[in-house]
């Protein structure tokens, strides 16, 4: 014999571990070479005399000293609760009865928020239609159109209106730039102001963006 | 609980049924487990009795000291007794096999950041003379070769000493041994090769040892 096997392959031959590739190989090695073959057998005892005191010679109180122990540590089982039978339900029951739960309570909140959504007109917010001088202001408007801004909220409240957000900006308010009445210190009569400047205000979908528009009698726009 | 104690019922009456000690082995450990289930303490005692010499021995083989192994085989039955609901009775012995590796693991882990004072070589090597020096009267007795076994058990490192205990030992085949330790069979394979060689060498030393 040029090579003996390796000691590990003989270990695992001895208790017919090996794969059955190399078995073979290792067997016939074995069977052929004298050393390789007194080593299996010194493995072969070993492994029955290790099988033989697979009994540790443990005393019998032992193992009734552990039960003993476990038997005392073991949590005791839970009350009942009450007079309730239907209480203690299976894990499935618990379940469905959760999923039921849980569907009537979406069922209800949506149904809440829908009457919330259709109350009657009378209840919502009334809006102010634009005066049509106030939207569209001329130069020469009068001032007391001018003076009464119109709340852009109770524009955008208004439920019944199916507009997306990215519709042009509305004329939310037409306001002439305040205009001191001229007093004539001779006759100590009101004349009739005449406006300057007429300040278009215009605000946007998006509240951080204002349009003012500043009209002229005398110029155009700016 | 109605429904699983009339299943036990059902599995002792069919027990009559069947032949082999190992078939009948597995339905009144069937029948145990569900009885346990159903909270019967004498069904979990008679599961305990049952396994008991399973869970010590394979403890004390893998942990060097009696009274870890006890603990061990408490902490084991506790688990078991937790987990009841969720075993199959079929795979009770090999799940008891998995928890046994396992908790003496989480002790010999423990055992490693506090070292006892009774496990350092000397004490290994006085017990290896020791039992060397028994044998000298008509050839090697029992009580000396496992003596001398478990000190070699002793010096091998975790995870060969256990694979060894579960296929040598315990007597099972070595995909078992793998499913229990949740490693590959080639990983077994090592392991025992590797503890075989250290053991006869090591055995081979304490023989040859001079008086």
């Amino acid at each position: 014999m040029k090579e003996h096997v390796e000691e590990g392959k003989i270990a695992l031959l001895a208790g017919e571990d090996l794969e059955a590739g190399q078995m073979s190989a290792v067997a016939f090695h074995v069977s052929r070479c004298a050393s390789c073959s007194a080593i299996l057998e010194s493995y072969r005892q070993r492994r029955q005399a290790m099988a033989a005191c697979r009994d540790l010679g443990i005393r019998a109180g032992e193992f009734v000293e552990i039960r003993q122990s476990v038997l005392a540590r073991l949590p005791a089982r839970k009350p009942r609760l009450g007079s309730f039978p239907w209480f203690h339900i299976a894990p499935l029951q618990a379940g469905v009865l959760a999923t039921l739960l849980l569907a009537a309570a979406t069922i209800g909140t949506y149904a809440w928020k829908r009457a919330h959504e259709l109350q009657p007109a009378g209840t919502a917010v009334q809006v102010n239609p634009i005066p049509e001088a106030a939207a569209r202001p001329s130069v020469g408007a009068p001032a007391e159109f001018a003076a009464k801004p119109i709340p852009a909220r109770k524009i955008a409240r208004n439920p019944d209106r199916q507009t997306s957000r990215r519709e042009p900006p509305a004329v939310i308010h037409a306001a002439p730039a305040p205009v001191l009445a001229a007093v004539d210190p001779q006759t100590q009569a009101h004349q009739p102001a005449v406006p300057d400047d007429v300040a278009m205000k215009l605000e946007t979908s998006d509240p951080s963006v204002i349009i003012i528009w500043l009209a002229s009698p005398k110029g155009a726009g700016r | 609980m109605l429904l699983e104690t009339a299943d036990a019922a059902r599995f002792l009456e069919n027990r009559q049924l069947t032949t082999g000690d190992e078939r009948t082995a597995t339905s009144e450990t069937t029948a145990l487990v569900l009885f346990a289930r159903a909270g019967d303490p004498r069904a979990f005692e008679q599961l305990m009795i049952s396994f008991q010499k399973q869970v010590l021995c394979t403890a004390a083989r893998i942990l060097r000291r009696q009274e870890d192994a006890k603990d061990a085989a408490q902490e084991v039955f506790l688990r078991l007794y937790r987990h009841l609901a969720r075993i199959r009775p079929e795979a009770v012995r090999s799940w008891l096999y998995r928890v046994t590796v396992n908790v003496c693991r989480d002790m010999a882990r423990r055992d490693r950041r506090f070292p006892s004072a009774d496990l350092d070589a000397d004490t290994l090597d006085r017990k290896l003379l020791r039992a060397g020096d028994s044998q000298v009267e008509g050839g090697i007795q029992l009580e000396t070769q496992r003596e001398i076994l478990q000190c070699a058990l002793q010096a091998l490192p975790f995870k060969e000493r256990t694979a060894l205990v579960l296929r040598d030992i315990e007597g099972l085949s070595t995909e078992e041994t793998a499913r229990i330790l949740q490693s590959s069979a080639t990983t077994v394979r090592s392991q025992i090769s590797s503890a075989r060689v250290k053991i006869r060498h090591y055995c081979e030393r304490a023989l040859r040892r001079p008086k």
